[in-house]
């Protein structure tokens, strides 16, 4: 939706911007600071860059550090991390399997993302300046090895709390520690690049919470993730509406380098939840729900510019309500003529079959179902939806030299039947 | 597809007006054509629920209404016929959806985890209002009450604005032709 790539282009100004302002305050004081400190400060680092994503940025971080503070993160999340992407896995697989991959290999050549997986978990874990301190030197070191699971099983090394209960807390810390870490590494630059920021977001998705799933399928596991993150930013942003255009959002992620960007903000915005596998099952329920929305406003004539579900709602039901006052209508007057032209009907209704199915065809380009566009034309409606803008120019023309022919047999038929009517009338 | 639904209308639509005895008075005729459309709305379409639903509600229309000429009392035995397979296609849909009221569920999940600021409360006005549209909707799609609130559902408006998009446009070029 055109909202989305709104929201798309501001989010990755976001996080570039992001990952130039954090840079200096992570190197000088990321070990000292909390938590919320950190998401503090980053919030202040993360209002500089966009506007249109200040809001957005600044009330995601507040259910994060809410989150953070209210959850035992001396726990911590890394087991979780682990333990629920692996349940998430399954069931992630179906939605996304394909844009997850190239990501994915994008990803294995970028090992800056590497040094964001230890950093989050750290994160999560609440002591932060100690995770920092364990992940963060031994992984700049180790950043030449691209391959996810070594670099996940550095941070395992160095992260000892990663075992928290609340995988979706540990994605949140994940996340916020994965801006930082951005910052620090020396290839924090790449994370710029659109070609790379998808794979590099999926990847860091992938090494922070499946990492012993990587060699047997890291595409999987980037999909999964962006896919539960997404939904977790659907059911814990405070900002409800928000969460549903960052769902939205985070549904084309995977097909978009920037959207990956976008994808990992929106988990940053995430809360955590308890029960995973009904987040995951209303995720996937959504994510239907939401497609076929997407149906039906290429079926309903004129929606295309509109954006949001209410008013979606709003255009189907003046649409249904019209068409049916149309068919009451058109019965009618059907009802009114049809006395007097009854036996020609057949007649006339056998050459207009042919000529309205053949019409019909050509202008209803559309089947229930089908994910195609364009719908009914609406040329076929002069009078009745003069708002609807006609994108079939080769519509109007059609019925109505079919409609031509049909009048001219008519006017000749016409004398015809007349006599013939006169006839079968007293019979 | 719209083919396969035009000409079934026709067919089924032609003949049903044809056999309309003259001598019925205008009212009537008013009532047994939109009877007749919608029957052939119900026939045209290929296994949507709410066809099944529609032709379900003619059919207790038409036991109520019993001034109908033959043609009718044809479908009326048709209908009666797969009365039971209506409810059982009705039932099965209501089956497979999720437990009634997802939308407000899970709207209401979300208040609960909002603290209760300004933007959450309008959200959950919002989610409201989107609850009730949804409703109304399935008030128009016929069977649409019964119905979840889910993909299906959704799908199952999508056939069903696709083919009264059909049925008006053929009535209408039948109009014009007449």
């Amino acid at each position: 939706m055109a909202s989305g790539d709104n929201d798309d282009v501001g989010f990755k100004h976001r996080h570039e911007s992001l990952i130039n302002c954090p840079s200096s305050r992570m190197n000088t004081n990321p070990l000292s600071d909390k938590v919320d400190g950190m998401a503090m400060s980053s919030i202040s680092m993360y209002t500089k860059p966009s506007n249109a994503s200040d809001p957005f940025f600044a009330s995601g971080w507040d259910p994060i550090i809410s989150l953070s503070q209210g959850e035992s993160l001396g726990g911590s999340s890394m087991v979780s991390h682990g333990e629920f992407a692996n349940s998430h896995y399954p069931l992630l697989m179906e939605n996304q399997g394909i844009s997850g991959a190239s990501h994915f290999s994008q990803y294995q050549s970028d090992p800056s993302f590497v040094e964001l997986v230890p950093k989050l978990q750290g994160f999560g874990s609440g002591n932060l300046s100690e995770m920092v301190n364990s992940f963060g030197l031994p992984q700049c070191s180790q950043i030449a090895n691209s391959r996810f699971p070594p670099n996940y099983a550095l941070n395992a090394e160095g992260g000892n709390e990663r075992g928290s209960t609340n995988s979706t807390q540990s994605r949140d810390d994940n996340q916020i520690s994965e801006e930082g870490g951005l910052v620090t590494s020396p290839n924090g630059k790449r994370r710029k690049r659109v070609p790379e920021s998808s794979s590099p977001l999926g990847s860091y998705q992938n090494v922070d919470e499946e990492p012993q799933k990587d060699p047997s399928g890291e595409s999987s596991d980037v999909p999964k993730e962006q896919d539960e993150k997404k939904q977790k930013t659907e059911q814990n942003t405070g900002a409800n509406s928000r969460g549903k255009q960052v769902a939205k959002q985070a549904k084309d992620t995977p097909q978009t380098g920037e959207a990956a960007k976008e994808n990992y903000i929106h988990v940053r915005a995430r809360r955590g939840q308890a029960t995973n596998s009904h987040s995951l099952a209303e995720r996937v329920r959504r994510e239907k729900i939401s497609e076929r929305m997407r149906l039906l406003q290429e079926l309903v004539p004129g929606c295309n510019k509109i954006t949001g579900k209410a008013v979606m709602l709003d255009e189907i039901i003046n649409y249904v309500q019209s068409l049916q006052q149309q068919v009451e209508f058109l019965s009618m007057k059907l009802a009114t003529v049809n006395p007097e032209l009854n036996i020609d009907l057949e007649r006339l209704l056998s050459k207009d079959i042919l000529h309205s199915r053949g019409g019909s065809a050509a202008i209803l380009g559309f089947g229930p179902g089908i994910n195609t566009s364009h719908p009914f034309s609406p040329g076929i409606f002069p009078g009745t939806m003069p708002g609807i803008p006609s994108t079939n120019p080769q519509f109007p023309p059609m019925p109505q030299t079919a409609l031509d022919n049909e009048f001219q047999n008519l006017f000749q038929m016409g004398f015809d039947s007349s006599s013939a009517m006169d006839s079968l009338g007293p019979s | 597809m719209q083919e396969i639904f035009a000409r079934k209308y026709v067919n089924y639509l032609v003949p049903a007006l044809a056999k309309i005895s003259k001598e019925s008075n205008h009212e009537e005729i008013e009532k047994i054509v939109r009877y007749e459309a919608d029957m052939a709305l119900v026939l045209s379409p290929e296994g949507c629920a709410w066809s099944h639903a529609l032709k379900h509600k003619l059919q207790l229309n038409v036991i109520n209404v019993d001034t109908f000429p033959g043609s009718s009392n044809q479908a009326q035995k048709h209908l009666k016929m797969e009365d039971d397979q209506n409810a059982k296609l009705l039932k099965k849909i209501s089956a497979n959806v999720f437990p009634n009221d997802d939308k407000p569920k899970r709207f209401e999940t979300r208040e609960m985890q909002a603290a209760g600021t300004k933007e959450e409360v309008e959200i959950e006005s919002e989610e409201k209002e989107m609850s009730r549209k949804l409703t109304y909707i399935r008030t128009l799609l016929p069977g649409g009450s019964e119905m979840v609130v889910n993909d299906l559902m959704l799908s199952e408006l999508g056939s069903y604005i696709f083919c009264l998009e059909l049925q008006v446009n053929i009535l209408r070029s039948m109009v014009q032709i007449i």
